[in-house]
């Protein structure tokens, strides 16, 4: 396999902010001028930033956020061409843009797929319109399906949707119901989060006051379960834990984060990695914006693993995948074998029935990947 | 300056908790002139930092102020301060027997509380003068008439009594009038061999340990040869003084006299609180009376969170005896918790300011089982154990049967909670003694109640029952048989010794449910389903299951995540280190306290 590399950009803004994201997101400002001054910044960014990535064939690209789709095409096409210019692009390179339905028409999608972006992420969550309102979306079930059809016209072959479940007031039931509804859509790929509470997020609020009505964690998992078993009903099989594509659909950028790949990120708070040196660069727009225009780059703080941070991880992120990974693969990359480097550690996760028994193989049982965390822990370090 | 022996006065404060000793004792030393205002810690007398933040005084203390009267003369006042907490009665009684008079002080809003009748009796017992103070008059709720009432009904002269305000400095005068008045000097035979009696003493880093003593007969002198009559080991002084409060040294302490001294003794336990100091040679040939080494009532396993910890913590238990005659422990190992020691307290309280006091001033993390009383156990074929842990009681053998130790408990409530506490004294196994009514709205229970039922939440529960309104104070009197049985606790079908517990048969059941649903509440879901059960004998009492953990996994691991979700990892990892692990269980070590918790 060729060492691939990913660019992954983050537009920071969004029309509003919903209930459960903590992302590094922030609402538009009023200011007309402040999607252009974002753009202008990243682009300056991508061609000024020191490192020795320059001149790497990336696989994949990524506009995340943030609502990437409140930016103007003609400035996505701004940042493609910084990046053609820093890099070597691959032909076949995945470019995939984070979009909101709601925030999108016909003539803005063409644009899209013609300045070179192949792949939408198109963040559905529920099909429910009241779960939409109570989690703080401002878009409808319907416009979710027009974004769907409208993305199919201007010639998206690749379309990916993301879906919660466990939101407040829906059944395991209800998140069938959106995966079903979402599947009859057509799309490639699936995205099918368990809500997570982060603290600082009106729902991680409104929890730790004892406020919001939430599914025991047996039924969070029973509500995953059958969403799982919708997908692989439509043809879409589970590739990561929360990930579904049918074959050849898989989001390579994705993977190349599972599979401890490098990766350059620009924008605010964009994280990079680049073999076993992460990096990460200022949060806040202001702030990053600043950094930009006085010296080209934005970086805040880094950490050089230690080769036990790398092992452990790389453990740690394929255990994620469904296939996990081949003890020959660990060998190889590490040079001694998984059970040398972390003795009884699979015996033990094995005997838990954490693991399945096959032939040199490691790979998390159904039961496993739902407690994929106690699974990884004897793992790090 | 050597005062003439009818110039002198030894007396202590009596009260019960919270009714103001300690600050009547500061504005005694502040009115002396003992200690400028300016130097005043407040509450001085109680030294140690956890007493002062418990309000609550540990070790017994004298104090020597000179109090000069307004015709010139100058008295020598010896205050000796008194343990408050019914753990240390004991040393409550050792440190009476060292005065002749007594402050008895009660909370003017309060009134005569349980407490304040224990001190009493005690005092009374020691033939001791009573001057009652009745303190907080500056309170609204203050109502000094009818404490003067429940004076009369207990059977002390309420014209007598002292109002004072020790906050606001009102009635310190008078007291001190009235001790010189009315507390009698102390009488002894100056010339008789030498009699002092030791009713307390602390270890010093440079001096050994500091005994505090009252000299009966004879003289006490620095440079002479002493001896210890419970132990028959002599010295020889190297320091004498008194404390005024700071150690402030003397040729000579003649009989009558008050203060401490020095012989480089080593351990507390070779100078016990009650023990008779007298010449090594020419001594006298009969100790003081009602000597006796303190005996633990409470006995707890302590082990150190990592087994690695261990020798640190005989070590601290060490050092913590050097000052602590009455704590014990010896080395004990349980299948759960591996190596630890088993120790002897006093009492609950006793036991929490040990506990503390490892974890505060020797950083040890710990594991403490339920606390238990001393059972003896007569097994068939006429073996008789005493045992100290539940664990120790081996039902294969045979049991004939088990005594357990027997407390009287005199409970004072307002007679609208009579009813409440007869409740909670029967629901205890309480056997009913007497009620008395020393005044219309009050009532003085006295049950016998075991001792182990008391060490379960009893003061909670009463608390909770009277609002708060009563108060406890018990004294051990006997062991009696009782048709008890030992509940084993099993964890994923294993017994885990450290929270087997002893009850009455007839609580087995609802005890055992009890600690098994504790146990669900406090040990987090492990990988599989974990049954819990109760059994007595192995017939299973009481079952509870901790549901298998189904989900421990974050959803969304992207580029930018993957530092920190693995920062979260290993937090996770490290919050493990802190978990017990009993067999495949991952236990937490407030589950071994569980036990405590049964009555709830």
């Amino acid at each position: 396999m060729t060492e691939e590399f990913g660019v992954y950009v983050h537009l920071p803004y969004c029309p509003y902010k919903c209930h459960y994201c903590d992302f590094n997101a922030y609402r538009l400002p009023r200011a007309p001028e402040a999607r252009r001054e974002m753009t202008r910044a990243i682009a300056r960014e991508i061609e000024r930033a020191p490192g020795e990535d320059r001149g790497k064939k990336v696989g994949s690209v990524f506009f995340g956020g943030g609502t990437p789709s409140l930016f103007a095409p003609d400035e996505i096409a701004e940042i493609l061409r910084a990046i053609s210019g820093r890099y070597a692009r691959s032909r076949r390179a995945e470019v995939t843009l984070e979009c909101n339905p709601g925030t999108v028409d016909l003539a803005a999608l063409v644009a899209l797929r013609r300045a070179g972006v192949n792949r939408l992420s198109i963040g559905a969550q529920s099909f429910r319109e009241e779960t939409l309102t109570r989690i703080g979306r401002l878009h409808t079930p319907e416009e979710t399906r027009s974004a769907v059809a409208m993305a199919r016209e201007a010639g998206f072959r690749n379309i990916s949707l993301d879906i919660i479940y466990g939101l407040p007031g829906e059944t395991p039931e209800d998140a069938e119901e959106s995966a079903r509804i979402a599947l009859s859509l057509g799309v490639e790929h699936l995205s099918a989060y368990a809500l997570e509470l982060e603290e600082r997020t009106l729902f991680g609020r409104l929890e730790a006051q004892g406020k919001l009505e939430l599914l025991p964690d047996d039924e969070v998992v029973r509500a995953g379960e059958l969403v799982g078993a919708a997908c692989e009903a439509a043809g879409l099989q589970r590739y990561e834990v929360s990930n579904f594509a049918r074959p050849g659909r898989r989001s390579r950028h994705n993977m190349l984060y599972w599979h401890q790949g490098s990766y350059r990120g620009f924008g605010p708070g964009a994280h990079s990695h680049l073999s076993g040196h992460r990096f990460w660069n200022a949060s806040p727009p202001g702030v990053y914006l600043s950094r930009v225009a006085a010296g080209g780059e934005a970086r805040e703080e880094g950490e050089v693993l230690s080769s036990e941070a790398v092992m452990g991880e790389w453990v740690y992120l394929r255990l994620r995948l469904a296939e996990g990974f081949a003890l020959r693969a660990f060998a190889q990359r590490f040079g001694q074998s998984l059970d040398a480097a972390y003795p009884g550690v699979r015996r033990d996760l094995l005997a838990q029935g954490l693991l399945e028994r096959l032939p040199g193989w490691v790979r998390p049982t159904a039961r496993g990947r739902w407690l994929l965390h106690r699974v990884a822990a004897p793992f790090l370090a | 300056m050597e005062a003439q022996r009818d110039h002198i006065r030894n007396f202590c404060i009596i009260a019960h908790i919270d009714h103001g000793k300690s600050t009547l004792a500061d504005r005694l030393i502040e009115a002396t002139g003992t200690l400028a205002a300016r130097e005043m810690h407040e509450q001085v007398l109680d030294s140690m930092d956890l007493e002062r933040e418990r309000g609550i005084t540990i070790k017994a203390q004298a104090v020597r102020l000179d109090y000069r009267r307004e015709d010139g003369e100058v008295y020598e006042l010896n205050l000796i301060d008194t343990p408050g907490h019914v753990d240390f009665s004991y040393e409550v009684s050792r440190s009476l027997a060292a005065c002749e008079g007594a402050i008895l002080v009660i909370d003017a809003a309060q009134g005569v509380e349980a407490q304040t009748l224990a001190n009493l009796y005690l005092a009374l017992e020691h033939d001791l003068e009573i001057i009652p103070v009745i303190n907080k008059i500056d309170l609204p709720q203050a109502d000094p008439e009818r404490v003067r009432e429940e004076l009369e009904r207990i059977g002390i002269d309420p014209d007598g009594a002292v109002l004072a305000s020790a906050k606001e400095g009102r009635g310190i005068a008078e007291i001190l009038e009235a001790v010189v008045d009315r507390v009698p000097p102390p009488t002894g035979d100056a010339d008789a061999p030498l009699k002092a009696l030791v009713f307390d003493s602390h270890f010093d880093a440079y001096r050994g340990v500091v005994c505090h003593v009252r000299v009966v007969d004879g003289a006490l002198r620095s440079g002479g040869r002493i001896r210890l009559m419970a132990t028959g080991a002599a010295y020889e002084v190297t320091d004498l003084g008194t404390f005024r409060p700071a150690p402030t040294l003397a040729g000579t302490l003649g009989a009558g006299e008050v203060g401490f001294f020095a012989a480089g003794i080593k351990n507390v336990r070779d100078a016990r609180v009650g023990d008779t100091v007298t010449a090594a040679e020419r001594g006298s040939p009969s100790p003081l009376p009602g000597y006796r080494p303190a005996v633990p009532m409470v006995f707890a396993g302590l082990y150190p969170s990592e087994p690695s910890r261990y020798d640190v913590l005989r070590e601290a238990l060490e050092r913590l005896q050097l000052n602590d005659a009455a704590l014990s422990f010896e080395p004990e190992t349980s299948g759960a918790l591996g190596f630890g020691f088993r120790c002897g307290f006093l009492g609950l309280l006793h036991l929490e300011i040990v506990q503390e006091r490892l974890e505060r001033e020797f950083d040890m993390d710990l594991v403490v089982t339920a606390p238990s009383v001393v059972y003896t156990i007569h097994y068939q074929g006429g073996a008789v154990e005493r045992i100290e842990n539940p664990a120790a009681l081996h039902p294969e053998r045979g049991v004939e049967q088990i005594d357990e130790p027997y407390v009287e408990a005199t409970v004072i409530a307002p007679t609208t909670y009579v009813g409440a506490v007869m409740e909670l004294c029967q629901e205890r196994r309480g056997q009913f003694k007497t009620i008395d009514y020393p005044s219309p709205d009050r009532a003085v229970l006295t049950y016998l109640v075991p001792l182990g039922e008391i060490m379960y939440d009893f003061f909670d529960q009463l608390k909770s029952r009277t609002r708060g309104y009563a108060s406890l104070d018990y004294q051990l009197v006997d062991s009696r048989p009782g048709d008890l049985v030992r509940v084993d606790v099993l964890l994923n079908a294993e017994v885990i010794d450290a929270l087997s517990f002893i009850c009455h048969r007839d609580q087995a059941e609802g005890q055992g449910r009890a600690v098994c649903e504790k146990l669900r509440e406090v040990i987090p879901r492990q990988l599989f389903d974990v049954p819990i059960q109760a059994a007595v004998g192995g017939r299973v009492l009481a079952r509870e299951t901790i549901r298998a953990l189904r989900k421990d996994v974050l959803a969304k691991c992207y580029g930018g995540d993957i530092t920190r979700k693995r920062k979260l990892l290993e937090k996770q990892k490290e919050g493990k280190k802190r978990m017990r692990r009993l067999g495949q269980v991952e236990v937490p070590q407030e589950a071994f306290m569980a036990v405590l918790r049964r009555g709830d």
